[in-house]
């Protein structure tokens, strides 16, 4: 391959890499490697060698295919060979492609940046406008002990792997067969095995909108007491969208943790739309799995302000998708409170009852009340 | 070598010309991705949404190379006695047995126990084993385990497996691999890397409607182009589970056998569970149907 050619086809992945594509060194070597077994004047298979070697997830096609284009956009009049055929003596002339220091280029490669800042600017805006007061230690003695009795009540599976135990369902075959050997090929004690229990996994919904205003930071540290408790967890926040808030919660340090929530979700206090935020959490396979086989609680008044029926059936589906589907609002601290919107009492057939969860103390006897572990 | 020499198509081109000769349509897309896998000897990951055609790639593959597929289908919990090998049991009992009627010591004999002859293959190892080579399609990886993918690892760089009793089996010719996955959890990146990638959307309309003439010759051009049209709207609906390919091949059959010529809005409402397969789907898609039909 010539010089300039090589400079450009490697110069390509890493701008790929600098737009946040993380192309490692291996697929760069698979990529050049194919592209001396195809015509590179056929810009379409360049495009298809790049793409199938260099990527890993769908949502870096669009950036790809937007360097690509500023990258190999051909040149009127220039003969194109083949990569590895090239007549020395020719190199010169064989800059085929547009390089790397078009206007187009470094307008990409600047908008991307500029593009985060923007974002990071107006975060910064709602971090003025979201700050959490720190962190008590009544509330840090509160979160511990929610830790560890999350850790035992949460339902178990079986897991269909098998390990080795003095009493199970299943012979271990190998294990048996060797002791056999060992007593002149007499089956004298069979090795068993067992099925595994592995605890379920915890997937949190918590409201953000304007009516729960009071409940967000005690809901904060209960997600954050959850998400420390060392099982499966995920978590999302929804008022009008939906915003993930594992990440940030993994974070050990609590005040931190808040901050990155903070930091994560763009409409706080905003309104809510239940429905919508639902079907966004269902449509992506991803999210949608961290629901499947799960103890989900989702932790909202309920206050649907879009369609209902989207409300319920984004319920319904979770209720079906997870393990156990519990519902805990704040409304339930005044003990006349009935549900009355329409939205609420639909669901209510599917949740059984709804639970008290207005502050750590009350999430907490939700919890303590099951005492033991729930049915697995 | 080049590829022509070692059989293989020598262009994208020739190797969609091949496979269309088989009734298999593919894109450019997914043609360049099968070309890439075979010329440069790279397992291949397709990930879609379900029903784009991810498990008849590797059909494709074996039927480019005239070699048979061996499939493994992955699920929650699978493990190397499912998908490598495992000893036959029940042949080693009676095989001591036997020994121990003949007079010998069971414990001078413990060699033979574990010989190939009493090895049962599982798909991986079967694919080791061919001598000619032959096509693996592992198919929903993103099923199976965390701990299963970084063992599928192992086999995808040294295309050997390891018995501990017997020794290390090693490929004669090293398979050709093609991975699925429906992307319900993110696969790693260490896997990621020693694959090529392709992302298979749904096909355009005209081309969807060829691959149901080619596979059904039965049904009428202008029921196909209906069929793709109102399949092409119910992916557009906020859906649970949008209809694939093969959805549109089996509402364009199940139309045909009905003797419908024309999509209509009462053909629609009446055989729509064809095609949508979740009862909220149906509901949405029925208080539709009018726009449906187009």
């Amino acid at each position: 391959m010539t010089a300039p050619a090589l400079d450009h086809f490697t110069g390509f992945t890493r701008a790929l890499r600098e737009a946040g594509v993380p192309v490692a060194l291996g697929q760069v070597a698979t990529f050049l490697d194919a592209l001396t077994r195809i015509e590179l004047d056929r810009l379409d298979h360049v495009y298809w060698v790049g793409r199938l070697s260099l990527l890993g997830a769908p949502a870096q096609i669009p950036i790809y295919d937007r360097l690509f284009r500023a990258w190999f956009t051909p040149r009127e009049g220039v003969r194109l060979g083949r990569l590895g055929e090239v007549p020395p003596g020719e190199e010169d002339s064989e800059v085929r492609v547009r390089h790397a220091g078009a206007p187009e280029l470094d307008a990409i490669a600047g908008a991307a940046p500029a593009e985060r800042a923007g974002q990071r600017a107006s975060g910064a805006e709602i971090l003025r406008a979201k700050t959490f007061a720190r962190v008590s230690p009544g509330e840090v003695q509160a979160m511990e002990r929610l830790r560890a009795l999350v850790a035992e009540i949460v339902p178990r599976r079986l897991l269909p792997r098998l390990r080795l135990a003095r009493r199970g369902r299943r012979i271990d075959m190998r294990r048996s067969l060797r002791r056999a050997v060992r007593s002149d090929g007499e089956v004298i004690r069979l090795a068993r095995r067992r099925r595994r229990r592995e605890p379920r996994r915890l997937l949190l919904l918590i409201d953000v909108s304007g009516s729960m205003q009071a409940q967000i930071r005690p809901y904060l540290l209960f997600a954050h007491a959850l998400a420390a408790s060392g099982l499966p967890f995920e978590a999302f926040a929804f008022g009008t969208r939906l915003s993930r808030l594992t990440p940030a919660l993994r974070e050990r340090r609590i005040d931190r943790a808040l901050a990155g929530c903070a930091e994560a979700v763009l409409d706080w206090e905003g309104g809510t739309r239940i429905g919508d935020a639902l079907s966004a959490l269902l449509g992506a396979p991803r999210f949608r799995n961290a629901a499947r086989g799960a103890l989900i609680l989702i932790l909202s008044d309920g206050l649907e302000r879009g369609d209902p029926a989207a409300m319920v059936a984004g319920v319904a589906r979770l209720a079906r998708l997870g393990h156990r589907l519990l519902w805990l609002s704040p409304l339930l601290a005044d003990p006349r409170y009935r549900p009355q919107t329409r939205a609420l009492r639909a669901v209510l057939p599917i949740l059984g009852r709804l639970h008290e969860g207005s502050d750590l103390a009350s999430l907490q006897r939700v919890l303590e009340r099951r005492g033991r572990p729930l049915p697995a | 070598v080049s590829a022509s020499e070692r059989g293989l198509p020598g262009s994208i081109e020739e190797l969609q010309a091949r496979l269309a000769e088989h009734a298999y349509l593919v894109d450019e897309g997914l043609g360049a991705a099968l070309w890439l896998a075979l010329v440069l000897d790279k397992p291949l990951l397709l990930e879609g949404a379900p029903g784009v055609g991810k498990t008849e790639a590797g059909r494709c593959l074996a039927l480019l190379l005239d070699r048979p597929l061996i499939r493994l289908q992955c699920y929650e919990g699978i493990d190397a006695g499912q998908a490598l090998y495992d000893w036959d049991y029940a042949r080693q009992l009676l095989h001591l047995r036997v020994v121990q009627e003949s007079g010998q010591s069971p414990a001078a004999v413990e060699t033979e126990l574990y010989t190939p002859a009493f090895l049962i293959e599982r798909p991986l190892l079967k694919a080791l084993r061919q001598p000619e080579g032959c096509v693996v399609l592992i198919d929903e990886v993103d099923r199976a385990d965390d701990e299963f993918e970084a063992f599928l690892l192992e086999f995808l760089s040294e295309f050997q497996i390891t018995i501990p009793e017997i020794g290390t089996i090693a490929a004669g010719r090293p398979p050709h691999v093609v991975l699925t996955s429906n992307r319900t959890r993110e696969l790693h990146d260490a896997l990621k890397r020693r694959c090529l990638f392709h992302w298979i959307d749904y096909p355009d309309p005209a081309r969807e409607a060829e691959i149901i003439r080619v596979r059904c010759p039965d049904v009428p051009e202008r029921l196909a182009r209906g069929v793709v049209e109102a399949v092409g709207r119910l992916r557009e609906l906020d859906l649970l589970k949008r209809p694939g390919i093969a959805e549109s091949i089996d509402w364009a059959r199940a139309l045909a056998a009905l003797g419908v010529e024309t999509l209509g809005r009462a053909e629609i409402e009446r055989t729509l569970g064809v095609a949508l397969k979740e009862r909220e789907d149906l509901e949405r898609a029925r208080a539709q149907a009018a726009a449906l039909a187009g």
